[in-house]
């Protein structure tokens, strides 16, 4: 797996304004990821979903209570990361035959400010008589490889089951 | 709607903060006409009430032995709202309550079950039921676009706007913690758009302004459901830089989502304030015209309050729940609606 979220261009602009505390200290980061696709949530999205987060927060231990649909579609977490961080994250599936995202934002919340990136772009809008088309713009990223976080996830979907929050690592 | 020919006549018991929007939305109507207003500030009720043209009274005995208040609107704080329900009830007058409808699960009840009692009008003023936005995600919804709803996240971010050390939402025992004081009104949001009554919460929250304050101005509330839905609900007073106001609403339901992403007005200012997205003409009056609406409708004739009494227990019930959950770091159960 290769990691195109994090390497974003505006996701690694904000990531070097939370470096240099041009928002303050980190203090809560809000991750949502929906794609068209079919499978479980967890599983097609969750391991680029920490190697976001974790580009945020750093290694950290966190405790936190999930929550997955019966069809494992969409998957939910919240919990207080190191140093109080708060982290929640949605990864959904929307069954479909396109390959794409429709959603994919990060907000991080610093003690000075936030910074709130659209995943998705950069993008022009083109609007004509036959309808809106979105085009990329800027330099294509070469992808970077994917960290492990087997075990996280299986915590992650544990709380979801148990319906108890739970201590991961990422 | 109006069967009768008079306009509803209300009294106001509490002249501060929101009682203003309730005034602004009542010189707009014809259903209904502010007849009273008390305070246990006198004075403060007298000068409003020379404004508007309607008795004062220094006490809320005074008003309601007032004929011409018809029903009341309690704008006072959360600690009051039980026994000010009550009081309100018992005297014969319909009730719109600000919200929280009470600060524990049974003093809700208690109110709830008074009006039931009585054959009176209760609402609750879950303001945000009636935005632009609200209303327009809900029809999104209803109309089956989105498929089946299992994900909302609602983002109420802005900066201190509270009074100092002196107000009574910094005091947990007066306004209920953050969760019963705004986080009342995201929760029931999430409720509301998911279609179901949540069954479980677990809140984190920071003391972002302060270490020696006592409620948590940043709170982030995570709800379950028995579908398996969930929601994220964050509100926060202690945004940097002050001026920020950050309103993201985002559906995600089984066949798309639906988002109400912070420049959705299409209003972007640059100002010494920063860069901030502008609210268009008239949305906010909209909202408590709207509520003041459904009231008098419930009140004439009989019409559904909105929300319906229970959906206004059940976000006590959750926004009690979230308090427990920050205090005791785990997730609490939610037991069945009332
Ligand atoms: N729906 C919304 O969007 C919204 C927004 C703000 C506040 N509120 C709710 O409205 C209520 C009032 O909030 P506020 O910000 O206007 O508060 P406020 O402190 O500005 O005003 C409260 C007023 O009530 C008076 N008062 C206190 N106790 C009284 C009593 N026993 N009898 C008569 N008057 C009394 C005070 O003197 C004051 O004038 C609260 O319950 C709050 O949660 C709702």
């Amino acid at each position: 797996m290769t990691a195109s979220l994090t390497i974003q261009p505006g996701y690694t602009r904000a990531l070097a304004a939370v470096r240099s505390a041009e928002i303050g200290l980190l203090r809560a980061v809000a991750l949502d990821v929906v794609s068209i696709g079919a499978g479980n949530a967890l599983r097609e999205l969750g391991t680029e979903a920490i190697d976001v987060l974790r580009a945020a927060t750093g290694p950290t231990t966190v405790d936190l209570q999930a929550h997955s649909t019966a069809d494992g579609g969409a998957t939910t977490f919240l919990g207080r990361a190191g140093r109080g961080v708060v982290v929640s994250a949605h990864l959904s599936i929307v069954e479909g035959e396109r390959r794409e995202h429709l959603r994919a934002a990060i907000r991080l919340v610093g003690t000075h400010g936030s910074v709130l990136v659209d995943l998705l772009r950069p993008r022009l809008d083109v609007r004509t008589a036959a309808g809106t088309r979105q085009v990329p713009f800027g330099v294509p990223r070469a992808d970077a490889p994917l960290g492990d976080a087997a075990d996280t996830l299986a915590a992650i979907a544990e709380s979801a089951r148990s319906g108890r929050t739970t201590s991961i690592t990422w | 709607m109006m069967e009768h020919g008079t306009p509803l006549g209300i009294g106001i018991v509490g002249v501060g903060g929101i009682a203003l929007s309730h005034m602004a939305a009542l010189r707009t109507m014809t259903s209904a006409q502010l007849v009273a207003v008390c305070d246990v500030d006198a004075a403060r009720a007298a000068e409003v009430a020379h404004a508007e043209r309607c008795a004062g009274y220094g006490s809320v005995e005074a008003l309601l032995a007032d004929d011409a208040v018809e029903a009341v609107i309690v704008c006072t704080p959360n600690m009051t709202h039980e026994a000010l329900g009550l009081q309100v009830l018992a005297a014969g007058k319909h009730l719109l309550m600000e919200k929280p409808l009470a600060m524990t699960p049974e003093g809700a009840r208690a109110v709830a079950d008074e009006a039931a009692a009585r054959g009176l009008a209760l609402a609750v003023g879950h303001s945000h039921r009636f935005t632009d936005q609200s209303l327009a995600i809900r029809e999104v919804i209803d109309a089956g676009e989105i498929g089946t709803p299992r994900f909302v996240r609602v983002v109420m971010n802005g900066g201190w706007i509270w009074p100092g050390w002196q107000a009574w939402v910094l005091n947990p025992e007066l306004s209920g913690g953050h969760s019963l004081h705004n986080g009342i009104h995201i929760v029931d949001l999430a409720s509301w758009w998911i279609g179901e009554p949540a069954t479980s919460v677990f809140s984190v929250g920071q003391h972002a302004t302060s270490e020696a304050l006592e409620i948590h101005d940043y709170l982030v509330m995570e709800l379950g459901f028995a579908s398996g839905a969930s929601a994220v609900c964050e509100i926060s007073r202690g945004e940097r830089p002050r001026s920020a106001g950050y309103l993201e609403l985002t559906v995600v339901g089984t066949a798309g989502v639906v988002s109400r992403t912070w420049d959705a007005e299409g209003v972007l200012a640059w100002t010494d304030a920063g860069l901030t997205a502008w609210d268009i003409e008239g949305s906010a009056a909209r909202v408590f015209l709207r509520e003041l609406e459904a009231f008098v409708a419930a009140a004439r004739s009989g019409a559904e309050v909105i929300p319906p009494v229970s959906a206004a227990i059940h976000a006590v019930d959750i926004a009690a729940a979230s308090e427990a959950s920050l205090r005791e770091g785990r997730t609490i159960a939610i037991g069945a609606p009332a």
